[in-house]
């Protein structure tokens, strides 16, 4: 718990909103991109003698690879929006407000929201941004003015498996007992409570400690929760933006999209920073960034140049998801080393890719290919838009046969029924006209299809 | 254990601190805040002296800067309550605060009123709105739940009853809000106590922003009762006067209200052991109506030294005619004694130039008095030597003008002479 807790340090601040206000003011300065670059970029010592290791030992040294980390543009955006959406959180939330005192603020939160084809490191690089900040400041002091409070900058969660509102609260009591050590989970966490409660007190003691962001990870998780589940949740969100003021952070993959869109309205109203979506990587600057970066870490014996048609391959087989392509070169390297080939060639990579990433082969084929229908099975990797409203067929074109209700005269004595005509089939566009005028050994199922009447799954 | 802990306003008590914690904090019930608090499942809110301190302390977020002391100081009633204790009584009960034991109850009791005991927790609108303005919400000020305060001292307005009752809320804290501190009738005193209650309310606040007492108390008392003649020099109690003059100096409303009527009848009187040396009165209310019954403010009483001089300031003038020293301040000090049957000081003062000795009845009602004297305890050699110088050339009649006394004492004087003359030959 000691280690996480830092001792406030007020820096003067150049914006005006945020003078004044401790809990800013106790945040490290903000960064410019060039040093967010450096602090978010994590290169692993590389030594080239390592190069003339038995294979054994380069084995186990290709998994350094996997601890490179290259800062991209949209991890520059992402910085600074986690910058602002914390900071502008905190505007209104300034315990020497006496306006936050009497709770009568407007909230200058924003949510906002994080969606990203699996393995595109959104989790990663969310974490690495956060631990530029401290997570927990104490503050005694500011100005002669005596205070003592905890500020929890950042909490991350991850909703729970199921969806279940519960299972975020409890997770969270957890949270902040760990960093704090208090005893929330054993109080509020037991069978006593009922969500509803849980809620109430999840929201104060959020505002109890301060929080400056609290980010949701693997959000399409609410795709699974029961009915209603997800609209409360999202209701629940909307609330604490709204309310208490604290932004929330929502990360998921795309499959989450159909929640957010169709659920999420109000909640993305609220959402001030806008969202961001982490789409597949396209071959461009960024992806040869990438590669450049994790070229370097080689431990064949033979080095190995970078080149176009290595890059193409590399994104040809990855299609741009940034964990396949370090996983691709990885295992290639390692292939490279166990059968003594020593040098990486555009033909290997295809090789490892058919051979190690036979799982994702079908998703992989499916981006290759560009078949949105193909894409859309899967839905933790279409980022495309599914939208729920399609068009209604224009129900005057046809003539769906209905008959007049029976009218029943309503009597004491006996109930008199009143025939009811059939309608003759008439109109040339009655479907059953239409289906009566098949011929050429259509059925009726076609005709109907042809019509347009029946949609096909192709024509979404 | 705490993740926050309120910022306590000026004059909050920490009753007050404790409430709006709970109300911010996200517990439901009373004893979730005591063990936040505490460390305890349940504890009795107490207004005045709130216990287990030691335990807040140590449960508040890491580089708090708040210490048991002062908050004891400057956010409890301690500092008023305990001011005429000893230091080892007031030790007694700080230790209690910290740590809490029951048993140390009872000496609590005996330096509070329990007639007086406010059976609400109590405002002043003024305050509020101030509070209201400045802070954004409200809390309970320390000076207005002291016991038998009715005025505001701040705003000099009459202090209202919220709708907070103890007896209800006897382990959950309530905040001061706006619904809960209503005026429903407006309250209006008389003048004349409303003069009387506004002193009583101020000697409150100041003591208690000035819990210290650098003189000694009884003797203060027992001069001050000297010199208004409600005790005799050797400090006996004119009894009846000062109870009498006492129930009318208050009046029998305002003796009421704060619940310190005085049982005649009875000799544990509180007020006859005001001076005594060995009773003890602790209840700082009883003290300030006593004290400003003595004409005295709490701010004379708790730093200047009241003599008893019912002769004024020494040093005195020797008030021989013949000795150098004739009328200049010479004497230095003066031996008071009683009166047997007036009971009013006498004043003894002797010229250590002369030998010249004096006595005066007292006390002084002004200046010229010094330069009276009610008889001469003794002439002194220098004088007897001067009268037989003068009588050599002077007939008796100057000579007892020059020595500033009558012909009968120079004739008596010279009698007594001639009988030793005759005796030595």
């Amino acid at each position: 718990m000691l280690d996480l807790i830092h001792n406030a340090q007020y820096k003067e601040q150049i914006i005006s909103e945020y003078k004044g206000n401790p809990f800013i003011e106790a945040l490290p300065q903000i960064t410019s991109s060039e040093e967010v670059v450096s602090k978010l970029a994590n290169f692993p010592p590389y030594n080239k003698e390592e190069r003339q290791l038995d294979n054994q030992y380069r084995a186990h040294l290709v998994g350094r690879l996997y601890d490179v980390f290259q800062p991209l543009m949209i991890h520059l955006d992402l910085e600074s929006r986690i910058s602002r959406v914390i900071r502008q959180g905190y505007v209104a939330r300034n315990v020497l407000e006496k306006s936050f005192v009497s709770n009568n603020y407007r909230s200058t939160a924003g949510s906002f929201t994080l969606l990203g084809v699996s393995g595109m490191g959104k989790t990663t690089v969310v974490n690495r941004i956060l631990s530029m900040y401290p997570q927990v400041i104490v503050h005694s002091k500011y100005k002669d003015i005596p205070l003592s409070r905890y500020q929890v900058v950042y909490l991350r969660l991850e909703c729970s498996y199921d969806g279940s509102i519960k299972g975020l609260c409890l997770s969270f009591f957890s949270k902040v007992d760990e960093i704090l050590g208090t005893d929330y989970y054993s109080r509020f966490g037991s069978g006593k409570l009922s969500v509803d409660n849980m809620l109430v007190a999840m929201s104060n003691i959020a505002k109890n400690i301060s929080l400056g962001l609290l980010v949701i990870d693997e959000i399409q998780n609410l795709s699974k929760s029961k009915s209603g589940g997800a609209d409360r949740m999202l209701n629940f969100f909307v609330t604490l933006v709204n309310t208490i003021g604290l932004p929330v952070l929502l990360i998921g993959t795309p499959e989450a999209m159909g929640v957010l869109q169709g659920k999420f309205r109000q909640a993305r109203r609220g959402s001030g920073q806008g969202d961001l979506v982490f789409e597949r990587l396209d071959n461009d600057i960024n992806f040869k960034l990438l590669v450049n970066a994790i070229w370097g870490y080689q431990w064949t014996k033979r080095p190995t140049a970078l080149t176009d048609e290595l890059i193409d391959t590399l994104y040809d087989q990855s299609q741009g998801i940034i964990d396949i392509t370090v996983k691709l070169y990885a295992l290639a390297q390692t292939k490279a080393i166990s059968s003594g080939v020593e040098i990486i060639t555009p033909e290997l990579i295809k090789q490892v890719a058919d051979e190690s990433l036979r799982l994702v082969k079908p998703m992989l084929n499916a981006l290759r290919t560009g078949n949105v229908m193909e894409v859309a099975r899967y839905p933790d990797i279409y980022t495309g838009n599914i939208d729920i409203s399609y068009e209604l067929p224009n129900r005057n074109r046809f003539i769906i046969p209905t008959t007049s209700r029976p009218s029943v005269v309503e009597n004491n004595e006996k109930q008199i029924k009143v025939k009811t005509k059939k309608i003759p089939p008439s109109a040339e566009n009655d479907i059953r006209v239409m289906v009566q005028n098949k011929g050429e050994g259509l059925t009726a199922y076609d005709i109907l299809k042809n019509h347009g009447l029946i949609k096909g799954f192709e024509v979404i | 254990m705490m993740t926050f802990f309120p910022t306590p306003y000026p004059d909050e008590i920490l009753y007050s601190v404790f409430a709006r914690y709970h109300e911010k904090s996200p517990n439901f019930n009373g004893s979730e805040t005591a063990r936040d608090l505490f460390n305890v499942k349940r504890i009795v809110c107490s207004l005045e002296f709130p216990t287990l301190l030691a335990n807040l302390v140590r449960n508040m977020p890491l580089n708090s800067p708040f210490d048991v002391d002062r908050l004891i100081l400057e956010h409890t009633l301690f500092p008023y309550y305990t001011v005429f204790l000893s230091l080892e009584n007031r030790g007694i009960i700080r230790r209690y605060m910290l740590h809490g034991d029951v048993e140390i109850y009872n000496k609590i009791t005996g330096i509070i009123n329990p007639l007086a005991e406010n059976k609400f927790l109590r405002f002043c609108p003024k305050c509020n709105k101030e509070d209201m303005e400045r802070y954004g919400e409200l809390y309970w000020h320390r000076v207005h739940q002291i016991r038998g305060i009715y005025i505001c001292p701040h705003h000099k307005i009459p202090i209202y009853n919220s709708s907070v009752s103890f007896e209800d809320n006897k382990y959950k804290y309530i905040a001061a809000t706006e619904r809960n501190c209503v005026v429903e009738t407006e309250v209006v005193y008389e003048p004349k106590t409303y003069e009387k209650l506004l002193i009583i309310a101020e000697d409150m606040n100041w003591i208690l922003n000035n819990p210290e007492i650098k003189t000694k108390i009884k003797e203060q008392y027992l001069n001050q009762l000297k010199i208004l003649e409600y005790a005799t020099v050797n400090g006996g109690l004119r009894q009846k006067n000062l109870i009498t003059d006492f129930e009318t100096f208050w009046g029998s409303e305002i003796l009421q209200m704060t619940h310190n009527t005085i049982r005649k009848t009875n000799n544990s009187n509180w007020l006859l052991k005001m001076g005594w040396n060995k009773a003890t009165i602790e209840d700082p209310l009883k003290h300030i109506l006593f004290m400003r019954f003595l004409g005295l403010s709490p701010e004379v009483l708790f730093n200047q030294n009241v003599g008893y001089l019912p002769f004024g300031k020494g040093p005195y003038p020797c008030l021989n005619p013949v000795c150098k020293q004739y009328k200049k301040h010479i004497i230095e000090n003066v031996e008071i004694k009683n009166n047997y049957k007036t009971k009013s000081p006498i004043g003894y003062f002797t010229c250590p130039e002369c030998g010249f000795s004096y006595l005066r009845r007292g006390p002084d009602k002004s200046i010229e008095d010094r330069y009276r004297y009610s008889r001469i305890v003794d002439f002194g050699d220098y004088w007897r030597e001067e009268l037989i110088r003068l009588l050599k050339y002077n007939s008796v009649p100057t000579v007892a003008k020059l020595m500033g006394t009558s012909h009968t004492t120079v004739y008596d004087f010279i009698k007594r002479l001639n009988v030793t003359k005759q005796l030595n030959q």
